[in-house]
């Protein structure tokens, strides 16, 4: 009997360990879809928006530009060997980094 | 320890090593040459822990045996040996060396083998082989351009930085840049993508004493590297910190490009490299370059001078001024008649090569100049 009682138990268990695993197999179906469907969306992107955001990275990108070229044309380093320290003459890898810029 | 010996052998031993004796006096024992008798040889060592030779020379072992003799004495004495049989031995007792030579006997104190620093054995995380010649050649190529200024270490050196089986040569002080390329044979079946700064006093010490014509084994891990054939070895730390993406620095596109003899230009900018700026000793150069014509002028207190060359051109006409050393440096090394100089304006930089080899490059900035 007392074994009887357990297989019972352990049927119970496992009947509801595979109601849990069916639960999380839907939540993991809709998450899917959710992404899926935001992946949509962010590419949907307006081409007014995309213009915007655009500009954004090119008038940031240009002022450091100016920044840098500003320092390095009052006399100091840029490349990332020698940062803001003074520099004599002109440096290779100070023209290489504005050029690639 | 008891040898015998020659003059001669015992110059060539002292010699190899004599540039890696520490010159400091922190470390007494650093300041003296490791002399071991084994085998029918005799082994000098020197080193100041920065950088440690090796090398060996024939003689005649009556007894095996180490000892560490005081490089200024040992050297001066050897010079001034008359050309006869030499012959060395130690006394333990008095730590002192026995030098007999024809009727006559000098003693020289010293210190006991063991005390001195044991130049270690690399295992390696690479190995490859490179044949002597061309390693030095690599050297002499590209060791000018190295920074003599001590607070940027990294420039200090040259770069090994191997890709597979190309081993590129690079060195600069940051105005200009010299890189050479050249195939190795690798002992290992690895793909390397390795970036090594080598001192550049190993790397000129290797290209004076490097010698035999059986190729050069290189290997090393992170910190260390060595260089060996049968008889010399050289072992050096390597400095620490990243040598910067060099290729980054060589431009794309070109404006202009010149075709010149070498030994004409060399000639004309050695004259106009004589008028140097009395302030910080430096001498422009200014290069004109209009039709299939190039001007060169400088000018200082003292004088001027002003020369045209015939050259090939394409391009448009420019104006752009040089330190003259740094363009005679190369000039200097350059053995192919007609040198190729790409321009890619006035304020950036020249990319020199030569006209039949792709596997050297030289760059150098202008400078500005308020005339």
């Amino acid at each position: 009997m007392k074994i009887t009682n357990e297989l019972i138990a352990l049927e119970k268990q496992l009947r509801e360990m595979l109601e849990a695993l069916q639960d999380l197999k839907r939540k993991a179906a809709l998450l899917e879809e959710e992404n899926e469907r935001l992946k949509r969306e962010r590419c949907a992107c307006s081409e007014e928006k995309k213009q915007k955001v655009e500009e954004n990275v090119k008038k940031i990108q240009n002022e450091g530009f100016d920044n840098l070229a500003r320092l390095y044309n009052e006399g100091f380093h840029i490349c990332h060997f020698h940062f803001g320290q003074a520099r004599e003459g002109d440096c290779l890898f100070c023209m290489g980094f504005l050029r690639k810029m | 320890m008891k040898i015998i010996t020659t003059k001669e052998n015992l110059l060539y031993g002292i010699q190899t090593v004599q540039k890696a004796i520490s010159t400091k006096n922190t470390i007494p024992i650093l300041s003296g040459i490791l002399l071991k008798a084994k085998d029918n040889r005799l082994f000098f060592s020197a080193t100041d822990l920065e950088i440690g030779i090796q090398c060996s020379v024939p003689v005649q072992t009556l007894s095996e045996g180490e000892v560490v003799l005081p490089a200024r004495y040992f050297s001066e004495l050897v010079r001034k040996l008359p050309e006869t049989k030499i012959t060395l031995e130690y006394i333990p007792e008095n730590i002192e060396v026995k030098i007999n030579y024809g009727d006559a006997e000098v003693n020289l104190k010293g210190w006991p083998g063991e005390e001195f620093p044991v130049i270690p054995e690399l295992e390696g995380d690479y190995s490859f082989e490179i044949q002597p010649i061309l390693l030095k050649n690599m050297i002499k190529q590209t060791i000018f351009a190295v920074s003599i200024d001590d607070t940027r270490p990294i420039f200090t050196g040259a770069l090994f930085h191997i890709e597979e089986d190309i081993l590129n040569l690079v060195t600069t002080d940051t105005h200009r840049l010299a890189w050479r390329k050249a195939k190795i044979n690798l002992l290992n079946e690895n793909k390397y993508d390795l970036n090594l700064i080598i001192p550049s006093k190993t790397l000129n010490e290797l290209a004076r004493i490097i010698k035999e014509d059986e190729p050069i084994l290189v290997k090393g891990d992170q910190n260390q590297i060595s260089f060996q054939t049968n008889e010399t070895r050289i072992i050096s730390r390597l400095i620490e910190g990243k040598f910067p993406n060099y290729k980054q620095v060589i431009p794309n596109n070109y404006n202009g490009l010149i075709r010149v003899k070498t030994k004409t230009l060399q000639s004309t900018l050695e004259r106009a490299s004589l008028f140097v700026n009395e302030k910080d000793g430096t001498s422009i150069v200014k290069l004109v370059i209009k039709d299939q014509t190039l001007n060169i002028s400088s000018k200082s207190d003292v004088g001027k001078v002003d020369e045209n060359i015939p050259i090939f051109f394409e391009g448009q006409e420019i104006e752009i001024s040089f330190n003259a050393k740094y363009l005679l440096d190369v000039l200097k090394i350059i053995e192919e008649e007609d040198l190729i100089i790409n321009l890619t304006g006035s304020l950036s930089p020249a990319i020199l090569q030569t006209a039949n080899h792709d596997n050297f490059i030289y760059l150098i900035l202008p400078l500005r100049t308020s005339a």
